[in-house]
C-alpha cells in the first residue's frame, strides 16, 4: 500500500517536472546570467495572457 | 494498476524525448534508481528498460539535439579513462564471469557519467535533472521512511521496495544515498524555477526530508547515522546561526542520553558502534580490509570486479578468529567501503583516478561557488555548488563503511559538477558584449 503510493505521488511529480522542463526550456535562454528575472517576466506575460482571456 | 502506470510513466518520459531528448534521459535517470522492471507485476518485469532508455535518449540526443555541446573537460577525460582502466582489470580478472557482470552495469554508469553534461545543459536541464535523482530516491526512501515511521523499522528487516541486495534496496546504501540527497532538496527549496515556490511545495519538500532521516533511522545502518554526523557538522560551520544549531543538539542530546533506546532495534544497532571489536560484521571488515592492503601490495594493477573473492574469508568469530571459505566453494567477504573496494578492483592506478575525479570535483565546485556567490542573477549556481560539495562529503564519509563506489549516485554528482562548470564557462563567454563581462 504505501510502496503504491510512493510510487504513485513520486512518479507524478516526475513527470510532472519534465513535462515542465520540456516546456521552459524551449522559451528560457539557455545560458543566462538573470534566468531568474527572465522567468519572473515570462510569468507575468504569461498571467496577463490568461486575464485578456478571461475578459474577452 | 500499478504496472500499467509504470508503464505510462516509463512511455510519456521516452514520449517526451521526441520534443527534447534529454527528457529520455531524465527516463534512464529513473529506471537507473527506481528500476521498474523490478517492481511491476506485469508488462514491465524483467524488459530491458535501461538498455531501451539508454538507447532512446543517446539516439535522440544524436539525431535532434547536439546544439552548443560543452568542451571535453579533464575530469570527463579522467572518467573516460577510468572506463577503460576498468575494462583493462576486468579483462585480467581470476573470475570473469563474475568481473564482467559487474563491469555491464559499472561501465553504464561511468559511460553515462561522460554523456550527462553533454545532454544536461541548460539551467532547466541541470534542474530537472535533480529534481527527477530526488524524487527517484524519494520513491525508495520515502515508503522506507514512512514504514520505519509506523514501527517497521531495523536492521535487515526494514521492507525496502525492491528486489535484490543492489541499489536503494539495499539499506546501508539507502541510508547514505538519503543523507546525501538533503541538501540538494534544500537547494530545490530555495532556488527551483521548475516547480512553484508556494507554502504547499515547501511543506512537501520538508515532508521528503522527514521521511529521508525517518529511512535513515529506520534501516539501523551506522553507516548512516556517520553520514548524519557529516552532514550536520558541514550545516554547523556553514551557518551563521551556530548558537541555534548548538541548542538543538544540546536538547537533543539530552532527550537520547534520558531515553532508553537498547530496547529498541535502532538503540541495539547503534550500541554495536562503540563495541566494534566483538561485532563480527564489524570485524569482518576490518579483516577484509587488512586483506585488501596485503594483496594490492602484491597485486598493484589490482584484481578486477569483485576481487574480494580471493580472501575466501567466510566470518570472523568475536575473538577475531578467521573462518574461511570451504574447499570448492568460491566466494569471500565483499569490500564494504568505497575506498576499499577501489583499490582492491582497480589497484592503484585506478584508485589514483577514481579519487582525482572527486577531488577535481570539490575543487572545480568550491571555485564555482568563490566565483558567482556575490552575483545575484547566479546565486543559485552558488547554492548548487554548495549542496553538491556537501554531498560528496557525506559520500566520502558514508561510503567508508558500503561499497557503493560504482553506483550511479557519485557520477550523477560529478556530472552534475560538468554541467555547472560549463554552464558558468558560457554564461561568462555569452555576455553581450556591451554589457561587457559577468563580475564576480
Amino acid at each position: 500500500m504505501i510502496d503504491n503510493i510512493a510510487i504513485l505521488i513520486f512518479s507524478s511529480a516526475i513527470v510532472y517536472t519534465v513535462f515542465r522542463a520540456v516546456k521552459l526550456d524551449k522559451v528560457l535562454p539557455w545560458f543566462s546570467a538573470d534566468s531568474d528575472q527572465q522567468l519572473q517576466a515570462l510569468q507575468l506575460k504569461e498571467r496577463k495572457k490568461s486575464r485578456k482571456g478571461i475578459r474577452k | 494498476m500499478q504496472s500499467l502506470f509504470l508503464t505510462a510513466v516509463f512511455g510519456s518520459l521516452l514520449f517526451m524525448g521526441f520534443s527534447a531528448a534529454f527528457a529520455a534521459a531524465l527516463g534512464f535517470v529513473w529506471v537507473d534508481i527506481v528500476k521498474p522492471q523490478q517492481l511491476a507485476y506485469a508488462i514491465l518485469t524483467g524488459q530491458p528498460l535501461s538498455f531501451i532508455a539508454a538507447i532512446a535518449s543517446i539516439g535522440l540526443f544524436t539525431l535532434a539535439d547536439r546544439k552548443q555541446p560543452p568542451r571535453f573537460t579533464f575530469i570527463l577525460l579522467l572518467l573516460t579513462l577510468f572506463g577503460l582502466w576498468m575494462t583493462f582489470t576486468t579483462s585480467m580478472s581470476d573470475f570473469p564471469v563474475r568481473a564482467w557482470t559487474k563491469w555491464d552495469w559499472a561501465s553504464k554508469v561511468v559511460i553515462f557519467a561522460v554523456i550527462f553534461p553533454f545532454i544536461f545543459r541548460s539551467r532547466v536541464q541541470i534542474e530537472a535533472f535533480i529534481l527527477v535523482f530526488i524524487f527517484s530516491a524519494a520513491t525508495i526512501f520515502f515508503s522506507a521512511g514512512v514504514k520505519a515511521m509506523r514501527g517497521g523499522g531495523g536492521y535487515g528487516v526494514l521492507a525496502i521496495m525492491g528486489s535484490g541486495n543492489t541499489g536503494l534496496a539495499e539499506s546501508s546504501t539507502l541510508a547514505v544515498v538519503s543523507v546525501m540527497l538533503i541538501p540538494l532538496i534544500l537547494f530545490i527549496m530555495r532556488y527551483s524555477i521548475l516547480l512553484p515556490q508556494t507554502r504547499l511545495t515547501r511543506l512537501f519538500f520538508i515532508g521528503v526530508i522527514i521521511t529521508a532521516v525517518a529511512a535513515v533511522v529506520g534501516t539501523s545502518a551506522r553507516t548512516g547515522v556517520i553520514a548524519m554526523i557529516v552532514l550536520v557538522a558541514i550545516s554547523i560551520l556553514k551557518s551563521q546561526r551556530k548558537m541555534i544549531w548548538f541548542a538543538g543538539l544540546g536538547i537533543a542530546a539530552i532527550i537520547l542520553m534520558n531515553i532508553d533506546l537498547s530496547n529498541t532495534p535502532w538503540g541495539a544497532r547503534m550500541s554495536t558502534i562503540e563495541t566494534y571489536n566483538e561485532d563480527s560484521s564489524a570485524l569482518g571488515r576490518i579483516k577484509v580490509w587488512e586483506w585488501t592492503l596485503q594483496f594490492v601490495g602484491s597485486n598493484p594493477l589490482g584484481g578486477g570486479f569483485d576481487a574480494y573473492i580471493h580472501n575466501r574469508i567466510d566470518g570472523v568469530l568475536a575473538d577475531g578468529t578467521i573462518r574461511y571459505m570451504p574447499d570448492g566453494v568460491s566466494g569471500g567477504k565483499a569490500f564494504h567501503s568505497i575506498y576499499f573496494e577501489v583499490l582492491g578492483e582497480q589497484g592503484i592506478p585506478g584508485f589514483a583516478m577514481y579519487f582525482l575525479i572527486i577531488v577535481l570535483s570539490l575543487l572545480k565546485l568550491y571555485l564555482l561557488k568563490k566565483k558567482w556567490h556575490k552575483h545575484e542573477g547566479m546565486s543559485w549556481m552558488a547554492g548548487l555548488a554548495d549542496a553538491l560539495t556537501t554531498a560528496i562529503f557525506v559520500y566520502l564519509a558514508g561510503g567508508a563503511f558500503v561499497g557503493i563506489a560504482y553506483q550511479p549516485f557519485i557520477f550523477y554528482i560529478v556530472s552534475l559538477t560538468v554541467a555547472i562548470d560549463q554552464y558558468s564557462v558560457r554564461v561568462e563567454r555569452e555576455q553581450p558584449k556591451e554589457k561587457g563581462r559577468v563580475k564576480s
